[in-house]
Order: structure tokens, then C-alpha cells, then sequence
């Protein structure tokens, strides 16, 4: 992703690290980052937050408009995902040159929030058939420091739980046309439901059955094969998704998927970066910024 | 500087019960980037300095399983085309719901929601079997049971990798007994 070329050296002195147990920033295989959180940053978006983890910075807003549902789904509101790599993050992304990485991501959100499990899109229902709400969410990525994907998702979820949406009333109907009034009272909001809400963790295949999460770009270089695993609060896998050129042995991908659902195991998530504690935080304040 | 692959997986407006639009949408640009993944760990690219390897996946008919198939098919047409590959590539799909398994869904099966698909790309004879690719989507599932899962779709690659690896002798043995009545005749 980012444009650094590491020597052989360089490499085997990462991977060498790793088979020992140690990272070269002196983390576990299974550890994170130091993490911050923001939302409420945009004033003309409905929600928004911002991600620092390490290097990497996103700004992910939410805008909520009003549409006409499709035929399909009459009942259902919708949630679009888009990204723009800005050419600030990583020279390559200059032009079209971010347009690859874009769409997987969009994708991937796509994925993750298909689910009505996930997010209960009903909920978004004004009047059946003919208005529903339709969440935009805007990714713009400020900086790419590794491990986009989870830094991504993070943002999203926190976007989306601090989206206010002015509450509509409908008032009368007018020769078959319905009349809303939008409520102007800061008070009156509607909250977008994201208890449920997953979160991507990139496994990075750095050697031969073994995985980290939350590589950095140097660790990027020595592995070009991730898999990246949507995982709820629950500990219930929704998406998951293989990137890059390279394998990865059954066994490997089955310790991956494990390791995910040990460390999500509610007596063992103190030893985790505490991802159970961050939905917690997600949900408990307004403006933080918490350290892991 | 290694070789390139470059992937376009384009589905045909009559391929679904609905007439889809001739330019590519997201779904189709995202299996030509998934299948571009799986292809880049599979192709032997050292080969191929300076060069490009194009690959067309057009679909005609979807009725389930579609990645799977068109890494099935971009595999043994990479074989056909004498591109040397570190094993025959082949892909499955399997679609889990409750407690029941479905390998290799039909379309109705895919259709109905709530319901879990796991799509792998795999070489079962290089370094013990390989993923070359997973993709899993919608639904939610205990991460057990998706490894439960991944087993039964390493076994159907399995299987299916001896077809196919039967699927290019036969094509061999027919060229060859062709080309030799060929050249005997004049």
C-alpha cells in the first residue's frame, strides 16, 4: 500500500522478530496500536468521527437524505459506503491511482453492513413504499499508516453511532403528496441502533503459519497475503475476505478465525486490546479518545 | 520486474433473471479483483517478465457458486493456454444455513436470505493445499462452525481438482491422437 521498499535484511530481521514472539515496535503478534477515537468533528454532517491507529488517519462522515425506497425492499433504508483515497495519504493514490483500493474497501463495508443483523435497516423506514432514510457514508482516508481495513471499520461504527438524525413528523397530505416537518429541536434525534454493529481485524500473514494483527506498512511489505474477518460484539464472524497475492495453509486461516473468537471469549477479553472495552467507550461518550 | 495479471469477470445481460446493465457493476468488479488475487498466488509470474497475462471470465448462465466456477474456469484456461502455474487452480463454494451444509449452491439456494456463503480458491497440491482465496459473506456465524465449513470446501476442491486435472488429459489425449491422423493422412 504505501510506497516503502524494505531490504532482505530489513525483512528477515521482521520475520525473524515475529517467529521469536516480539514486533519490532516491541508488541505481541496480537496486539494494537495505540488507538484514538473522535466523533463529532463535521458540524454539516449528521455524524462523524475520526480514527488515529498508529500512522493511519480517517475521517469518515454520515449524511442522512431522504429517498424513495426500491421496489424491492419498500420497507427497507438503505446505507452506501464511499471512499475516497486522497492523494495526501500515499503519492500512488494520485489520479485514479486510489480507485483499486476504493472500491475493495467500499466493498468490504458493503459486506459488513449487509446483514439486517448487523444493522437493522427497517428502523430507517419513514413511510413504507415511498420515503425511507438513506445513510451516505463518506470515507476519506488522511493518511495511510497500515492496517486500513480495522482502522476503517472502526470509524464507520463510530460515525454511525454518533449520527443524529433530526426527527421527521409527517403533518398532512396534500393531493397525494405527504407533508413532512423536520424537528429543529437538538433534542428530538433518532440514533442509529450499532450495538451490533461489526468491526473488521486484518490477520497480516507475515512467515509460514504465522499471523499478526495491525501490521504496520513495514510489516505489510513482508507479507503481501491478509485476511481480513468482520467480527461482531458477539464474536460472530459476518465477512471475511482473503487480499493480496499469496496463500495461506487451511490450517492458518482456521487458527486465524479461532484466535478471533478466543480473544472475543468475554473471560478473555482483558488480554485482548480490549475490543469488547472500545464498544463499550463507542457507546458511553460523545468526544474521547481513548488509550489501549 | 514480474509478470501482471489483469482479470475482467463480465456477466452477460441475459446471465440472471433480471437483464443486468453491459457496463460492469461493483459485484462484477469485485470478483474481477478477487479473482485477479487468487490468480496473482497461482501463476508462476517469475515466467513472465515484462508481459501481461490477460484473463476474460464471461458469464453466461449464473446459477450459484459463480466465483467459484470462474476460478475453476480461469484455471484450467491458464493450463489450456501453457501458462505455468504452481497447480491447477480450482475453486468452491458452499453455502451453510442452521446447521446444514450445501456444497456447490444452486441459485435459488443463494437467493434466500439469512444465509452464509464461503467462496475458496485453492491448489490442493502445492505445499500440502494452499488458499489462494476466501471470501465469505452476509449472515452471521460461530467462527467453529465457518472453519467446519472451510474443511468441507477444502474437500470439494479436493475433488474437484481430480476432475479437472481429468478434464485437461482427455483434452491432451484428443489433440494428440488428432494431430497424429492429421499428419499420417498426407
Amino acid at each position: 500500500m504505501a510506497d516503502i521498499s524494505l531490504s532482505e535484511a530489513e525483512k528477515r530481521y521482521i520475520v525473524d522478530g515475529v517467529k521469536l514472539g516480539i514486533r519490532v515496535d516491541g508488541r505481541e503478534r496480537l496486539d494494537y496500536r495505540q488507538l484514538e477515537i473522535e466523533t463529532g468533528l463535521v458540524s454539516t454532517a449528521n455524524g462523524s468521527a475520526r480514527v488515529r491507529l498508529g500512522c493511519t488517519d480517517v475521517l469518515i462522515t454520515v449524511k442522512m437524505e431522504m429517498e424513495p425506497p426500491p421496489p424491492q425492499q419498500p420497507k427497507d433504508g438503505q446505507i452506501h459506503f464511499f471512499v475516497n483515497c486522497s492523494a495526501n495519504a500515499a503519492p500512488e493514490f494520485e489520479g485514479r491511482g486510489g480507485e483499486d483500493l476504493a472500491t475493495s474497501l467500499s466493498a468490504m463495508l458493503d459486506r459488513l453492513y449487509s446483514s439486517p443483523l448487523s444493522l437493522d435497516t427497517s428502523r430507517l423506514c419513514v413511510v413504507p413504499g415511498k420515503h425511507v432514510k438513506v445513510l451516505y457514508v463518506d470515507v476519506e482516508i488522511l493518511e495511510c499508516g497500515g492496517n486500513l481495513f480495522d482502522t476503517v471499520s472502526l470509524g464507520v461504527k463510530a460515525a454511525l453511532w454518533a449520527t443524529r438524525m433530526p426527527r421527521i413528523y409527517i403533518t398532512g397530505e396534500d393531493g397525494g403528496e405527504l407533508e413532512f416537518m423536520v424537528s429543529d429541536n437538538p433534542q428530538e434525534v433518532d440514533r442509529v441502533d450499532v450495538s451490533n454493529a461489526p468491526i473488521l481485524i486484518t490477520h497480516l500473514r507475515i512467515t509460514e503459519n504465522l499471523t499478526v494483527i495491525d501490521p504496520t506498512p513495514e510489516e505489510e511489505c513482508c507479507g503481501p497475503v491478509q485476511v481480513v474477518v468482520g467480527v461482531t460484539p458477539k464474536g460472530l464472524i459476518t465477512t471475511t475476505q482473503q487480499l493480496g497475492a499469496g496463500t495461506f495453509a487451511p490450517q492458518t486461516l482456521s487458527a486465524s478465525l479461532k484466535v478471533i473468537a478466543f480473544y472475543y471469549h468475554p473471560h478473555h477479553a482483558h488480554t485482548f486490546w480490549e475490543c469488547s472495552s472500545l464498544f463499550t467507550l463507542v457507546a458511553a461518550s460523545g468526544q474521547f479518545s481513548s488509550k489501549t | 520486474m514480474s509478470g501482471q495479471v489483469l482479470c475482467a469477470v463480465k456477466m452477460a445481460p441475459f446471465s440472471a433473471p433480471v437483464r443486468l446493465p453491459p457496463q460492469p457493476d461493483t459485484r462484477q468488479q469485485e470478483m474481477s479483483r478477487q479473482l485477479k488475487d487468487a490468480l496473482e498466488s497461482v501463476i508462476v509470474l517469475e515466467k513472465f517478465p515484462k508481459s501481461q497475462i490477460d484473463v476474460y471470465v464471461t458469464v453466461i448462465e449464473d446459477d450459484g457458486s459463480l466465483l467459484g466456477a470462474c476460478i475453476t474456469a480461469a484455471g484450467l484456461a491458464l493450463c489450456h493456454a501453457n501458462i505455468d502455474v504452481y497447480d491447477l487452480v480450482v475453486g468452491a463454494s458452499v453455502l451453510f444455513r442452521g446447521d446444514v451444509l450445501y456444497l456447490d449452491p444452486r441459485r435459488e439456494e443463494e437467493e434466500v436470505s439469512d444465509n452464509n456463503q464461503l467462496t475458496i480458491g485453492m491448489i490442493p497440491k502445492h505445499a500440502g493445499g494452499q488458499i489462494a482465496l476466501m471470501v465469505q459473506r452476509s449472515g452471521q456465524v460461530a467462527p467453529q462452525c465457518l472453519s467446519e465449513c472451510l474443511n468441507a470446501a477444502v474437500d470439494l476442491c479436493n475433488r474437484l481438482h481430480s476432475l479437472a486435472q481429468k478434464t485437461l488429459l482427455v483434452h491432451l489425449q484428443e489433440t494428440l491422437a488428432h494431430s497424429s491422423s492429421s499428419s499420417s493422412s498426407p
